[in-house]
């Protein structure tokens, strides 16, 4: 037979025959299926009964077992006749945050043994579902936290972004800490009550309790099935009796919703009235007393724990206030160790440098150099200032500007003393300007004519007759490098001068070659 | 993208019940215009491998290895209706490449023009402990030779597209090939023509042996 993937289909047709007959298998499949969900609701119903009910008795083991570790918790802090307060503290705050007594009672039990009171834990408790509801973060982590915080332990705080550094967190109370986590947190958890997530919580709230109140009854009756009292019997008999149970939970669901119907209508007949508004209005009393039983004993308890907690509060907090003085002393103590070896050393450094230099062959000057350093490093002014005047004094200096110097004037202008010397040269350059402007008239006189008048710059000027004759030009001579030469008669006899540009310059660039010999030698000399 | 005929299961039925000779002559017929392709087709196979080793019949290449005569042999037709797939239809003609080197010489590079990838190196755990070694399956090139697949497809003539770019249905790399789909390529849909034409030209001629007891009901069209 041809591969179908290595074929070419020419020609095809439908032949809907078999597709027909699988639509017909396929509907009579579904209609036989529908029957035998409809058969089989009955026993899967039985079966989520069951299984309902199974959770039931977890739900109400664990809550039941929260309870009694509280309970120990109470009783070995010295609080039993407080237990039911308690009980109803945690019923109420469940109510009304709509927070699990699952969650609420192990917090509860965690503040509580931390703290020792029964008040401060009951406001710490309301202070954790307030942070709890604005962080985000759930109940028992934030009331392990508080208890943490509680004792000094406050790293846990630091997720709750109170906006304290760490050194803040360690150095403020719990007190002051918690206040800001409160003022942070305001209305969070009123505002959470008004949100349908609060809602829906107070609807599985309520399942969960049905469920443990359940869980109860069926433990109850479970375990007499079971020949037993105990929840480990209903358990047992739970798994063995699964069948014949499920038609017993139907029967009683049945009976218990019946007798309930009777025993309220009975119960209202026989009150004359609605029972459950007769029970709310009325309050048990001892008839001994105005107080309940057993008040005067259990705030007497109570009064003992509170006063217990403060002492130990107060005694953080003392240990506390000692533990940052002491802190801070020791802060100030490595600084100031800090300050005095950085001042040690620098001391050691510098006069061990400046005696060893006094110790060595020195100059006078070099030794009064250094003992003015050693004046100077050691604070004393007057060897100081003794020393100054001497250093001057000693680099030739006169006697006044030396004291001047020893006496710390006001910075001079370096370049005072360059107006006087400038001004000397200007005059001498005047004079010489006013020389060469004479040898260049006479010149001038020489190549015209004598007692005649000359032409300088276009005017005209007369020139006396004098004993400077005109005489025959020299030849000229060639000057090498650019030089000039200028011919003088003085009493007839010619005095020649002559400037050779190339030695001139050879003796500047000498002098500012600053003597070097190597440097001098390029001038090909 | 084969031609659907509606109406030709009872056309079929009708031929055989009324006119067994024309059944038979209209099989003939069409095998006659499927030969013409397939014939066309085995003459694209080569004579010789075109890489000498692909020829050498050794461990598991022994019933793959280029044989121009088995490929030739794998090359056919068929007129004999199929039995319906998932979807219900049934092939009434259909040319094939049916052999093994036939199959790989049609489609070697449809599916990596460049060759398979070569095998990496990598880790395995045997025997409770973790090996080098290389990777292995249908998806790479297992050769010692990294480049043996580039080099085996170049040896190779090019794939041919047997759809054309007017013509209804994708354009797939399961229509490519170097044998058949060469051939029905290089046949331009003449085939297709003349086997509907056949397959109606006995709808009518039974229409007439039956006098009209038979319906023109069958039509042909392309499949959607």
């Amino acid at each position: 037979m041809a591969n179908t993937d290595l074929a070419i289909k020419i020609a095809t047709t439908l032949d809907a025959t078999g597709l027909n007959k699988a639509d017909k298998a396929v509907n009579k499949f579904t209609k036989t299926v529908g029957r035998l969900g409809r058969n089989l609701g009955l026993a899967l119903g039985t079966t989520a009964i069951i299984a309902y009910g199974k959770a039931s008795v977890k739900a109400f083991a664990a809550d039941e077992a929260a309870a009694k570790r509280l309970s120990t918790a109470v009783d070995n802090l010295g609080l039993s006749l407080s237990q039911s307060r308690v009980t109803s503290f945690i019923k109420d705050l469940e109510t009304s945050s709509a927070v699990a007594d699952d969650v609420l009672r192990p917090a509860f039990q965690a503040l509580l043994t931390t703290t020792g009171s029964l008040t401060r834990s009951q406001e710490l408790l309301s202070n954790a579902i307030q942070i709890s509801r604005a962080s985000g973060i759930d109940l028992a982590t934030v009331s392990e936290d508080l208890a943490k915080g509680f004792v000094g332990v406050t790293r846990g705080l630091r997720k709750y972004n109170t906006g304290l550094t760490q050194a803040e967190l360690k150095s403020k109370s719990f007190n002051e800490i918690l206040g800001i986590m409160l003022a942070r947190s305001a209305g969070a958890a009123e505002e959470y009550l008004t949100t349908t997530s609060y809602k829906m919580e107070v609807l599985a709230l309520a399942a969960s309790n049905a469920q443990e109140t359940i869980g109860e009854g069926l433990v109850d009756a479970l375990a007499r099935v079971g020949g037993g009292t105990e929840a480990s019997d209903a358990a047992k008999s739970i798994d063995n009796l699964a069948n014949s149970t499920s038609n017993l939970i139907k029967f009683l669901g049945s009976a218990i919703g019946l007798v309930n119907k009777f025993r309220k209508s009975y119960t209202n007949f026989l009150a004359g009235g609605d029972v459950d508004t007769l029970m709310a209005e009325t309050q048990p009393t001892t008839n001994r007393s105005k107080s309940p039983a057993g008040t005067a004993a259990r705030t007497a308890q109570q009064r003992q724990a509170e006063a217990a907690a403060a002492k130990r509060a107060k005694e953080l907090e003392a240990l506390t206030k000692k533990q940052v003085a002491s802190s801070k002393a020791l802060t100030a103590e490595q600084k100031k160790q800090t300050a005095l070896k950085k001042a040690g050393s620098i001391f050691d450094l510098d006069q061990v440098q400046l005696i060893a230099a006094l110790k060595g062959k020195l100059s006078d000057e070099d030794r009064k150099r250094v003992e003015l350093q050693f004046a100077l490093l050691t604070g004393n002014t007057n060897q100081a200032q003794l020393l100054t005047y001497e250093l001057a004094k000693a680099q030739g200096l006169g006697e006044k500007i030396a004291k001047d110097l020893a006496s710390l004037p006001p910075a001079a202008n370096p370049f005072a003393s360059w107006d006087a010397y400038l001004d000397m040269l200007m005059e001498k350059a005047k004079r010489v300007a006013s020389v060469s402007g004479s040898v260049a008239v006479a010149a001038a006189s020489s190549m015209t004519t004598a007692g005649s008048s000359v032409y300088v710059g276009g005017t005209k000027v007369d020139i006396p007759a004098t004993n400077v004759t005109t005489m025959p030009k020299p030849a000229a001579t060639a000057i090498s490098g650019g030089g000039q030469q200028a011919t003088t008669y003085v009493g007839g006899t010619p005095i020649y001068v002559q400037i050779d540009g190339k030695t001139i310059a050879s003796a500047l660039q000498d002098s500012s070659l600053s003597g070097i010999g190597s440097s001098v030698n390029r001038t090909g000399r | 993208m084969p031609v659907e005929l509606q109406g030709a299961v009872a056309l079929r039925k009708a031929l055989k019940q009324y006119a067994p000779d024309l059944a038979k002559e209209t099989q003939k017929e069409i095998a006659g215009h499927l030969r013409k392709v397939t014939n066309r087709a085995k003459g694209f196979v080569p004579a010789t491998s075109p890489l000498s080793g692909w020829a050498n019949p050794v461990g598991e290449w022994e019933y793959r290895a280029f044989n121009a005569g088995i490929m030739k042999k794998g090359l056919g037709y068929s007129t004999t209706p199929t039995k319906p797939n998932k979807r219900g239809f049934r092939t009434l003609a259909q040319i094939f490449n049916s052999s093994a080197p036939g199959a790989i010489y049609e489609t070697a590079g449809r599916k990596n023009p460049m060759g398979l990838p070569a095998a990496k190196r990598t880790i395995a755990y045997r025997n409770g402990e973790y090996v080098p070694a290389f990777e292995s399956g249908r998806d790479v090139n297992s050769s010692a030779n990294p480049y043996a697949g580039r080099q085996f497809l170049d040896a190779l003539p090019p794939l041919i597209d047997s759809q054309k770019s007017n013509s209804p249905g994708r354009r797939t790399r399961k229509t490519k090939g170097r044998l058949l789909f060469r051939a029905w390529a290089e046949d331009q849909g003449k085939t297709t023509a003349a086997v509907v034409k056949a397959i109606e030209s006995a709808n009518n001629r039974v229409v007439v042996l039956t006098k009209g007891a038979g319906s023109k009901t069958f039509r042909a069209r392309s499949a959607a």
